[in-house]
């Protein structure tokens, strides 16, 4: 998205307006960087206990297999920009109960929605209801509600429901206890259930859940969707007066929302649950393009504080322009985040800064250079310390780019050897 | 069709009895005929202009603002305008048009911004932001439109628009439709009264692909041409997978009558109408000496039965106030033994219609109206036919002439409709 959706306009919270005196920005940007973020991908058994798959379905409520799963993106070329996508070992299961909704339902985990039919054809919603995960010997995990939309897409010479959705973390277990966090899913509708990724962030503000040792090598598996590639990058601020953010005012000389650029850098999370459920520190690399994007509340005027139950909606476009070795654009992705959740988030070290976290996605709407003709999904997970212009803004997204690429032009081969950390 | 207005004094409405009767004559009906006849009929093909995907902006004057980013809250598209020639040929075998996409003849430009669904013609104000979604039907504004022929020749339009999403063979399809009017012309079109209407493509660059229909009335026949004009040079068809049925509609004659039928609700009154179509080649050319047209009409291809809902109290459209209106049509293709091929059926869902005068017939009344909607479906050949109509017409109110400009815009990716695999 831009992380400019989540911005609240200027002058509008007090609380952020105070936060100008918050700590030094490379202090926050630790704090929030203070994650577990991995990539998990759930690959379908089959058994739907809420009645047939698909087409004509109404809900989908199904255990499926949880595999860790690693993209390690290299960097870009003038020739292309490509990505191993490995999925790994399994380590744990995932329950879910989603249901199709209307368009207009206000959906909540006390509310259960009315029957509503999948049709293949046409984008729907459909509530998350309860997507609980559960890790190794099941005793680390978390449960979670959110919601998510369908998007029927040709990949390759199928027709695939592809869905797009954010889930918030209501409670955690064992090492999950007492954490926050968001995850968004990006994959299919398949016959036997959902098959894709879910991109996980969980604050880890007291280093619970991650570790320094090192983790298990992953233990490649089958490739399960050789038609798609998934991309794996991050972004932050970067200094300078090109990574300044403005504001965007309408022709009634109004403001409609913020522009915002960040830097974009190569990324690697990693986790594993051999031995209960440990993640890696992120690990943010070079530079590699920059983003440029205006976003703005979906509800004009709503409050802009985002709790669990009544989440901040946003939404926005940006431009993802990737350099080659000579520091030029070879190629760059146009997104619109159609879906935009945001929650307010509390620092402990940092208690009066204006903390957020934040999960989106949304299409990529059409490709430049490289990407030209390639269609796909755009999401992510971020965190945040938003101060309005101009204050500090600090920020960690986790972007991913699902391309429909069944040719492999942005899918590199894994070899152990590989990675660029 | 017409609606609304135009047409003789409302008075009271209170019952069937009192409503006008636009089957009188306030001049003879072949007069009106010929008046409305008295166009330049552009049926032109956009393909979009190679690599201006890298430079479209909604905000050209302030690029740092990236709301401007297209595709974001709105589309900036622009297509260089080719010749284009349909001609259909209704036989017992089928309905099948050549496709002929001919040489560029100038541009078409339009800057489109999303709107709320509420959001009414307004050529002075900017709707607030709505941001694009591929899967959804979506309201826009054609708030910069411009077709241009040279240096010299432009039209500058407002108007208002559609996204219409479809799924073909289990791909999505993004199909977009247009209605604009003509608020300032220069050169040949100064001064021009006119609208223009477009049915096709958003590509993959989210560019516009497709048909663009422009009818400027044209009383001194500086712009129609009663000679063929030279022919066209037909270039490899851009579009495979769509196919445009361009009609000619009037009545059969001028004792085809014209009828109310039962009220819809509201303000509202539906004026039942039938005419005949007929296969047409709409040819254009835009040298040096400035565009020219030349319409030459061909077979009768059927019966088209419309039902025009719209507002008879209302006052006549302007370019500022047009006067909306909505149609449900049925189109009968048949042989010329009388035989029907296919049925389509659609209905006009955005439709804005304006007041007609005439200098040389004092007192008669008129409309200027064009609009879009979506084919809801077809019979026979055209079983599970998927697209859009557009009509761009001219008629009058007592007699109640028509003429009909309209397109059915068929998706057609397996060429059921097309003469020719090279189109």
């Amino acid at each position: 998205m831009s992380s400019s959706s989540v911005a609240t306009p200027p002058n509008v919270n007090a609380a952020q307006r105070s936060a100008a005196a918050t700590p030094d920005p490379q202090l926050i940007q630790r704090l929030i960087d203070q994650v577990a973020g991995f990539n998990l991908f759930v690959v379908p058994e089959g058994g739907n206990s809420a009645g047939r798959n698909g087409n004509g379905s109404t809900g989908f409520v199904l255990s499926e297999a949880l595999h860790r799963f690693s993209i390690t993106m290299q960097r870009p070329t003038a020739q292309g920009m490509q990505a191993t996508n490995v999925l790994g070992e399994n380590v744990g299961r995932v329950d879910l109960r989603w249901f199709m909704i209307p368009d207009n339902f206000v959906a909540r985990p006390d509310r259960q929605p009315p029957q509503t039919r999948l049709n293949s054809s046409i984008s729907q919603r459909f509530v998350m209801q309860e997507t609980t995960f559960t890790f190794g010997d099941g005793r680390d995990g978390f449960r979670s509600f959110g919601t998510g939309r369908t998007f029927p897409m040709m990949v390759g010479k199928g027709p695939r429901v592809v869905v797009g959705g954010i889930g918030n973390i209501t409670e955690g277990f064992g090492r999950f206890r007492g954490h926050e966090g968001n995850f968004t899913v990006c994959g299919d509708l398949t016959p036997n259930g959902f098959k894709g990724n879910i991109l996980v962030r969980v604050q880890d503000n007291n280093g619970g859940l991650r570790t320094q040792g090192d983790l298990p090598p992953i233990q490649p598996q089958p490739d399960p969707d050789p038609d798609t590639t998934y991309l794996l990058w991050t972004a932050q601020k970067g200094t300078g007066a090109d990574q300044e953010n403005s504001a965007s005012f309408g022709p009634d000389k109004q403001l409609r929302g913020l522009n915002i650029p960040t830097q974009l850098k190569l990324l690697e999370l990693d986790f594993a649950a051999s031995n209960g459920f440990h993640a890696r520190d992120i690990k943010v690399g070079e530079v590699i393009g920059r983003e440029i994007g205006f976003g703005r509340g979906s509800i004009p005027g709503a409050d802009p504080s985002g709790t669990p139950m009544n989440p901040f909606l946003f939404e926005g476009v940006a431009r993802y322009s990737f350099f080659g070795a000579r520091g030029n654009t070879t190629g760059a992705i146009t997104t619109n985040v159609l879906e935009g959740r945001r929650f307010d988030m509390r620092l402990p070290d940092a208690p009066s800064a204006p903390g957020l976290r934040f999960g989106f996605f949304g299409p990529i709407l059409y490709g430049q250079g490289f990407f030209k003709g390639f269609e796909g999904m755009f999401y992510g997970a971020t965190a945040s310390v938003f101060n309005p212009p101009p204050g500090d803004h600090v920020i960690t997204h986790f972007y991913m780019a699902r391309m429909n690429d069944p040719q492999g032009k942005f899918r590199a081969a894994f070899a152990r050897e590989q990675g660029w950390s | 069709m017409n609606t609304q207005s135009a047409s003789p004094p409302p008075a009271s409405r209170s019952s069937a009895s009192a409503l006008p009767d636009v089957n009188a004559q306030t001049y003879p009906y072949d007069m009106v005929q010929a008046m409305l006849d008295q166009t330049a009929n552009f049926s032109m093909f956009a393909v979009p202009a190679s690599g201006y995907d890298d430079k479209a902006t909604l905000t050209p004057d302030n690029p740092d603002d990236w709301f401007g980013l297209h595709g974001g809250y709105g589309l900036d598209l622009l297509s260089d305008l080719h010749r284009f020639e349909a001609l259909i040929d209704a036989r017992s075998s089928g309905v099948r048009a050549s496709q002929e996409v001919g040489q560029a003849t100038g541009k078409f430009h339009c800057l489109c911004l999303f709107s709320p669904p509420d959001f009414k013609w307004n050529t002075r104000q900017t709707p607030s932001p709505l941001i694009f979604d591929p899967w959804r039907s979506q309201h826009f504004v054609m708030q910069d439109c411009q077709v241009t022929f040279g240096e010299k020749h432009t039209c500058q339009c407002y108007g208002i628009g559609r996204t219409f999403p479809v799924s073909v063979n289990g791909r999505h399809v993004l199909l977009a439709a247009g209605v604009a009017n003509i608020m300032k012309g220069t050169g040949k079109f100064e001064g021009r009264e006119g609208t223009l209407i477009f049915t096709g493509t958003l590509t993959r660059q989210l560019q516009f692909q497709g048909n663009v229909n422009l009818r400027v009335r044209d009383s001194e026949d500086t712009l129609v041409s009663e000679n063929d004009l030279h022919p066209i040079e037909a270039i490899h068809n851009p579009d495979r997978d769509n196919c445009f049925l361009e009609l000619r509609l009037m009545k059969k004659n001028k004792n085809v009558k014209t009828s109310f039928g039962p009220p819809p609700g509201g303000n509202l009154v539906s004026l039942i109408t039938p005419s005949e179509m007929r296969s047409v080649r709409y040819s254009y050319v835009a040298g040096g000496r400035g565009p020219r047209t030349h319409m030459q009409i061909g077979q009768v291809l059927g019966p088209m039965s419309a039902t025009v809902f719209f507002d008879l109290a209302a006052p006549p459209g302007t370019a500022e106030s047009p006067v909306p209106f909505t149609t449900q049509e049925l189109y009968t293709f048949t042989t010329a033994n009388g035989e029907t091929v296919g049925t389509i059926a659609c209905g006009v869902v955005e439709g804005i219609s304006f007041g007609l005068k005439f200098p040389q017939a004092p007192g008669q009344p008129g409309v200027r109206f064009a609009g879009f909607g979506p084919i809801q479906g077809g019979t026979g050949v055209f079983a599970g036919a998927q697209g859009i109509l557009t009509v761009n017409s001219l008629i009058g109110i007592a007699p109640h002439a028509l003429s009909l400009m309209h397109c059915l815009h068929l998706v057609d990716p397996d060429q059921r409709y097309r003469q020719g695999a090279g189109g």
